[in-house]
């Protein structure tokens, strides 16, 4: 029996301020899906990766993600939520804290850190000490990356995670996209850079004036 | 320890170990707030029975302007992709409104307890203190201070005229606050007791703790 969907929605649009971001979106995610979205700026694509994470609620039609609709209450989200990793266009990082502190404190709120020195992993043990505010945005990125290897979402969500990183980070991407579906979970990718981005894609989306469309 | 609890902890010391980092309360809110205390009695003349008079209203008074300033310091605004971060690693609103009022209460406890002595020497109050009955209304006036300025940093955050709206919003419920304390401190210095006043401090900070936890979880989603 196939397994259902991570991700459905229907008819969604979102609108903020008086203006419609996203407009008419259909879109199924199963597990095992690696989705490159592409599309010029201000398209929709930042708006289409915060529906999915459920940051956002579809102001029509309806989504589902991991089996519950984003526009229920953050009581039934919670549990999803905590299944959804994010990393998004700007670093999630407290810039009075190390690098080291960036990492390990919120695994606090999940099952503590990972086993090992995740920014011994991702390149960063030299610096581990450094404050966040002082650190370039491709070693901000990497702290970020650091994160995920202590735990596994089931929804990976991307924002150009190639932005700032040099050559050598691009295995990286790749190998927590890996750990991702590996066990059955999805990722969306917001890229640009079709060429790092395409190794791993089983799946294409343009989003242009707020509708999105599969291309191959 | 239930998870909740836990979080409350974590977001507690997250914010403690940020403002030991950044300074913004031993940096800007402690030196200001001694500044206003020395300049005060230049402003209303150095008649000392005046002074001593006015000395416990004047340490609550700024301690509660200046409170408002280490409430709503910038590290608090947790809007955009940390707060996102912690919405996906599942912090529970409630937990996090209550954690960041813990930190500010501890920090509006701290000021207090520098501003206080310099109060003793520039003011001289008449009396001897009470100092249980202090202390008392010392912590409950930092926790209701805390409670208020992290209440008000949630309804505006994000927003760009967030430290102007914020004391403006805080103002009108931190009157009885005000009150209370430098009330209750005036009954501790003649030896009178301060229950009165420390149970409606109380009352306010049971009333804020139900607001925040009822409301954190709502004003968390329509701010996003």
């Amino acid at each position: 029996m196939n397994s259902p969907p991570l991700v459905r929605c229907a008819r969604v649009g979102y609108a903020t301020a008086g203006s419609v971001i996203l407009d008419g979106v259909n879109l199924t995610i199963d597990g095992g899906d690696v989705i490159g979205v592409s599309g010029p700026n201000g398209a929709g694509k930042t708006t289409l990766l915060r529906l999915l994470a459920t940051l956002h609620r579809p102001t029509s039609g309806s989504c589902t993600v991991l089996g519950v609709e984003t526009g229920a209450s953050h009581g039934d989200l919670a549990p999803v939520r905590r299944q959804i990793a994010l990393i998004g266009h700007h670093p999630a990082l407290w810039p009075e804290l190390t690098l080291r502190e960036n990492v390990n404190l919120p695994a606090g709120l999940r099952d503590g850190p990972a086993d090992g020195d995740p920014l011994h992993t991702v390149g960063l043990a030299g610096v581990a000490e450094m404050k966040a505010a002082h650190a370039s945005l491709g070693m901000q990125r990497r702290v970020e990356f650091a994160r995920l290897l202590s735990w596994t979402p089931r929804l990976l969500l991307l924002d150009e995670p190639h932005a700032g990183l040099d050559e050598s980070a691009g295995p990286l991407v790749d190998h927590l996209v890996a750990r991702v579906t590996d066990r059955d979970g999805a990722a969306v990718m917001v890229s640009h850079d079709r060429d790092r981005a395409g190794s791993l894609l089983t799946r294409r989306m343009s989003v242009t004036a707020g509708t999105v469309m599969e291309t191959t | 320890m239930t998870a909740f609890w836990k979080q409350v902890g974590w977001v507690f010391v997250k914010d403690m170990r940020v403002e030991v980092r950044g300074g913004t309360t031993l940096r800007t809110a402690i030196p200001f707030a001694a500044l206003a205390l020395l300049l005060a009695p230049l402003a209303t003349g150095t008649e000392t029975a005046l002074l001593r008079r006015i000395g416990p209203g004047m340490l609550w008074l700024v301690v509660i302007l200046f409170g408002m300033a280490v409430a709503l310091r910038p590290e608090s605004d947790e809007s955009g992709p940390v707060r996102d971060l912690l919405t996906l690693s599942g912090l529970d609103p409630a937990a996090g409104l209550l954690g960041r009022s813990l930190a500010s209460a501890v920090l509006l406890f701290g000021v207090t307890l520098v501003l206080a002595p310099l109060m003793v020497v520039l003011y001289a109050p008449e009396g001897s203190p009470g100092w249980g009955w202090l202390a008392l209304l010392a912590i409950a006036g930092a926790m209701a201070m805390g409670l208020l300025g992290t209440l008000v940093g949630a309804l505006v955050t994000g927003l760009r005229a967030r430290t102007a709206l914020g004391p403006l919003l805080a103002i009108p419920p931190a009157v009885p606050i005000l009150l209370a304390t430098a009330r209750g401190t005036d009954s501790a210095l003649s030896q009178r007791g301060s229950l009165s006043w420390l149970l409606l401090l109380v009352a306010m900070n049971l009333a804020l703790v139900i607001v925040g936890v009822l409301l954190a979880g709502p004003m968390d989603e329509t701010t996003r």
